[in-house]
């Protein structure tokens, strides 16, 4: 029917056209409603005129389409999503400088997601019923119910006031001239810089653990019902019964089609990650995209919020895509589906 | 005709007993519900158990500022001298009543555009409505529904409003697929050569079979959309104080950690205990309907 790589430019091409619609809502959002933006984000003491100048040269005083096309040239010619009226610069300039510490932090919780998440299902669905199952399931079933910024509270009590083994929040500055990422573990990482490599991570670890944690709760409740699916099917007693050894049925026949749900699962929770980023960087003054977006979308900066939610977005579809190719790796019928 | 009634009341009742029978034998479930009971009535009632119902709003003593728990305040007090207990139990209202609106804005627009997409399968209908709910899943929901209330004033009923436009678009993908596979079945066929109009064969033959999923996912919803709204107060865009809110409560007692721990620590509990108790209800309703995913 199609071949992989078509597969992925439709979907690539789609995301992209869902993206544009969403920008083109918000930006009708921002027109219809009362009130002028311009004025409300620089406040009531500015004067008329410089509120008039500003309308001006961010296109407000010029139609929606207009305005709408100047903005998507800027984005697509030039990289520029238009200057943000609350700081004072290019909202390009702020996402390079913000956006690339989230990315860190939820790459840390997703890493902490896949790996544990998966873990503990595993474990639990192997050893169905015992009480180490039992109490997988009960911690797990807490877990889901505790929103992040609860065990966010719990952590910084516990580790950080009381037994003060890690930091109450922050996150050290990347010297300029090892910049290359922005990521600040990362980018200390690749140019040998161990001690600011430590005190990174050390900063990262409550933060990801906090956001981390319901997702890990929900990621091996699914990843355990799916293999406890997978475990009663025949193929898994066939291949006992021709001698395929333990650890090899458990690894190849029963971890691979146990994979697809829970990976459908993974990707939501990436995406539910960056949601619920914005409490936890509050929480631990990380200063990530989600307390600049936080900062934007409270002073109602219009093209603060139309880029804000571009990033997510684009961060979503992406995720999505990764997800979806992983899953037509894993599962055969998919992939055949797409390659024949 | 009493007689009658009586007649075609039967099965339901006996299907009733019997799905009945099958959550109560799961005691899981049956604490969620008990749960779920408890909090209601303590929220309609909030203001005859709260002691000290006047603290809900704008009160200040602080001669009692920051109280550790004690009998007289078993929560303890915050830092106006408030007590925390009670303004737990207003907070609990404001809670479920968000999330009653929520649910109430977004499952019947979400069905409704479900069960037309789903029934006009492959035509631009379809293709309309699905595109359009793709664009409201295209970013997270906490970040729709916060660019939607920052957009009108922050509060109770544009809260509400953003996280519905968040939530709607779930309901209509659940109903979608319901409805495709239901609209196949002989009596919906049937329906369809009577040459019966669309509406009744959309609200009539379809719906009622599509209900017991669309509200098991309600009763699980309910907990996520408490945990979005407590997100969105905790971050000042919810519920404006003084009207207090489990989420501003939690957020406003952090910058007394570690020694007024009491301030955050309870308000933050008693959500986790809100939302256990939905889920848990949730999980049984799933169990007994047999639904698979959702």
């Amino acid at each position: 029917m199609q071949s992989m790589p078509v597969f992925i430019l439709k979907r690539l091409l789609y995301g992209v056209l869902v993206l544009l619609m969403l920008s083109f809502v918000i930006f009708s959002f921002i027109r219809i409603i009362p009130g002028d933006p311009v004025r409300m984000s620089l406040g009531p003491t500015v004067s008329e005129e410089v509120v008039q100048k500003i309308r001006h040269e961010l296109y407000f005083d010029r139609p929606l389409v207009v305005q709408y096309v100047h903005w998507l040239g800027g984005v697509i010619l030039h990289g520029d999503f238009g200057q943000s009226l609350f700081t004072k610069r290019a909202v390009s300039a702020d996402i390079a400088e913000f956006l690339p510490r989230t990315i860190e932090l939820a790459l840390f919780s997703a890493i902490l997601i896949l790996v544990f998440g998966i873990l503990l299902g595993t474990i639990s669905a192997l050893f169905r019923d015992s009480w180490l199952d039992n109490s997988v399931r009960l911690l797990s079933y807490l877990g889901v119910v505790t929103p992040s910024y609860a065990f966010a509270i719990f952590f910084l009590l516990g580790f950080a006031y009381y037994w003060k083994v890690f930091p109450l929040g922050g996150m050290p500055t990347l010297p300029p001239e090892i910049r290359t990422t922005g990521m600040v573990a990362f980018d200390a990482l690749i140019h040998g810089r161990f001690a600011l490599l430590g005190n990174a991570l050390v900063h990262l670890f409550l933060p990801a653990v906090s956001l981390s944690l319901g997702s890990i709760a929900y990621q091996a409740r699914i990843h355990r019902s799916a293999m406890i699916d997978n475990i009663g099917k025949d193929y898994i007693a066939f291949a006992y019964v021709v001698g395929v050894p333990r650890r090899i049925v458990i690894l190849k026949h029963l971890m691979k089609p146990s994979f697809i749900p829970s990976l459908t699962i993974f990707g939501l929770q990436v995406a539910a990650l960056l949601g619920n980023a914005f409490l936890i960087e509050v929480m631990f003054r990380y200063p990530g995209f989600s307390q600049y977006s936080l900062r934007v979308i409270m002073a109602k900066d219009p093209y603060g919020i139309v880029a804000v939610t571009l990033v997510f977005g684009i961060v979503f579809a992406i995720s999505n895509i990764l997800i979806d190719l992983g899953i037509a790796r894993l599962d055969p019928r998919v992939r055949l589906r797409t390659t024949e | 005709m009493r007689h009658k009634r009586d007649n075609r009341s039967r099965p339901r009742w006996e299907k009733f007993k019997r799905q009945w029978h099958k959550f109560a034998s799961n005691r899981l479930s049956l604490l969620g519900m008990g749960v779920v009971v408890l909090l209601i009535v303590l929220a309609i009632f909030a203001g005859k158990i709260a002691p000290y119902p006047d603290h809900a709003g704008l009160y200040l003593d602080f001669q009692n500022a920051n109280q550790p728990p004690s009998w007289k305040h078993f929560a303890g007090t915050d830092g106006c001298g408030r007590d925390i207990f009670s303004r737990m139990l207003f907070g609990l209202r404001v809670s479920l009543e968000i999330g009653l609106l929520v649910l109430a804005i977004s499952v019947p627009i979400g069905v409704l555009l479900g069960l037309v997409a789903g029934y006009r399968r492959n035509t631009w209908l379809d293709t309309a409505i699905m595109r359009f709910t793709d664009l409201f899943m295209a970013v997270p929901p906490l970040v729709l529904a916060l660019v939607v209330v920052a957009m009108f004033t922050p509060g109770f009923f544009f809260a509400a409003i953003g996280i519905a436009v968040a939530w709607w678009p779930w309901y209509t993908r659940l109903t979608y697929s319901l409805v495709t596979s239901l609209s196949n079945e002989m009596y919906v066929r049937y329906t369809e050569l009577t040459g019966a109009p669309l509406r009744h064969i959309i609200l009539k033959e379809i719906l009622p079979n599509a209900v017991s999923p669309i509200f098991t996912k309600m009763s699980l919803d309910m907990g996520m959309i408490i945990i979005i709204a407590s997100s969105m107060s905790f971050v000042g865009l919810g519920v404006q104080p003084p009207a207090p809110s489990l989420g501003s409560m939690v957020s406003d007692g952090i910058k007394y950690l570690p020694e007024f721990w009491w301030i955050s620590v309870f308000p933050a509990l008693f959500i986790v205990l809100i939302v256990l108790g939905f889920n848990l209800l949730g999980d049984g309703l799933r169990d007994v309907f047999a639904i698979e995913e959702i």
